[in-house]
């Protein structure tokens, strides 16, 4: 049986497939939802609930869990910080060790599929009374996104989306390549921005949908587009689009998922949904220029 | 070719890579220590994806090119050749394993 909590936030967060009940055991821990705010309400049914727990402790222990695979920020981060995840049984560890947050030293998260709870234990930094953190924060939210996102069998992509009419488009490169960029350009067009920095993609009967996730610096609610069409975007003189296909669009489109997998069975099923997907949505290379051109040239495609 | 280089048998390296097909193409994805290397991913076409298909059954060189032509309507020594730069190119980036008779 679940502890007690001390200090129930009744916070709920609801992602593709999810709906996060959240609860803190330590009085010291204070939720408040910033990015993920507006996220109280689903747009998929059928969600599996998750309860997340948070406390506070004086160190973590991982003992038990072995290391599967980990990454660090990027260079010049405001907040630089090593992630690692772990492996035990039914369950998966997100090990975070921050070099110089002000509120927290480290923080140890274990996800348990067989009882569907994820209890996050925070270390707070020196002379830290009280944490103040989104039920998301990053890059603990950032990781456990992706866990959970692979859990069941979902993927996440550095893409900007777009919603115009009733055809959803996705656009991705890597970054700074232009995908803000083009969703604005496709904003001031009219259409909805579903996001324009990653995309959480699920398949829906036999669809595949893209929608948007929190995101620590702005409040979205959340969004969601069928994927129509995928567009492999660089900037270029001239607009050029031209339908990729077979393995090669499917593996280019694939080179900017958001992927950490570390098993085999993991890395097929993975490859199997990126295939799903390419045999489904028609992948473009995209070349734009910096005009609304692009958004006629797009429109005006045939299959 | 000495009697012992004959019996070199090719197979296909199906412990370090996740292996799938899509269409007539093939992909695959290396793991080192059990982890995904996305960034080096490699894409077959047809030619390569059926000499890997066969390779799934350790094969000496001579009969995968029988195999091979048995599928394909080419120029032997076209296919000898192509088949043994695809071997080399393969063995050295580990797809292929070579075992010793």
């Amino acid at each position: 049986m679940r502890e007690e909590s001390k200090n129930t936030e009744g916070i709920v967060i609801f992602l593709p497939g999810l709906k996060l009940d959240f609860s803190c055991t330590s009085a010291d821990v204070k939720l408040v939802p910033l990015g993920s705010s507006l996220f109280n309400d689903s747009l998929t049914e059928g969600n599996q609930l998750f309860h997340v727990s948070y406390s506070t402790t004086e160190s973590v222990d991982t003992s038990g869990f072995s290391r599967a695979l980990s990454g660090e920020s990027f260079p010049g981060a405001e907040i630089p910080y090593t992630w690692t995840i772990l492996r035990k049984d039914h369950q998966v560890g997100i090990h975070i060790d921050f070099d110089d947050d002000l509120q927290l030293e480290e923080v140890f998260g274990v996800i348990d599929f067989s009882q569907n709870t994820i209890s996050a234990a925070l270390v707070p930094g020196d002379g830290v009374q009280e944490i103040s953190i989104d039920p998301l924060f990053q890059p603990f939210g950032s990781v456990l996104m992706v866990v959970l996102a692979h859990y069941q069998d979902d993927v996440l992509v550095h893409a900007s989306g777009v919603l115009e009419n009733v055809k959803g488009r996705l656009f991705t490169a890597v970054s700074g390549t232009g995908k803000s960029t083009m969703a604005g350009i496709w904003k001031s067009e009219g259409a909805t921005v579903i996001n324009d920095d990653r995309l959480w993609l699920r398949k829906i009967g036999d669809r595949w949908y893209m929608f948007n996730t929190p995101m620590p610096y702005y409040a979205q609610k959340p969004l969601m587009a069928p994927l129509n069409e995928i567009f492999l975007i660089r900037q270029s003189p001239d607009n050029e689009v031209t339908k990729l296909a077979g393995i090669n669009a499917a593996m280019r489109f694939m080179a900017n998922g958001i992927q950490h997998f570390y098993d085999k069975e993991m890395t097929g099923r993975h490859l199997d949904r990126i295939l799903d997907i390419a045999s489904q949505v028609p992948i473009y290379d995209c070349g734009f220029k910096l005009s609304n051109d692009i958004v006629r040239e797009i429109k005006g495609l045939r299959d | 070719m000495s009697e012992e280089q004959q019996e070199i048998r090719y197979r296909v390296n199906g412990a370090d890579f996740v292996t799938r097909q899509m269409g007539n193409e093939m992909v695959m994805v290396p793991l080192t220590d059990k982890v995904a290397d996305m960034t080096s991913v490699l894409t077959l076409n047809e030619v390569g994806a059926d000499i890997l298909r066969l390779l799934e059954t350790p094969q000496t060189k001579e009969e995968l090119i029988r195999q091979m032509l048995d599928l394909y309507d080419v120029d032997e020594s076209t296919l000898i050749e192509d088949v043994e730069a695809f071997i080399a190119e393969a063995t050295q980036k580990n797809v292929i394993e070579i075992i010793q008779p």
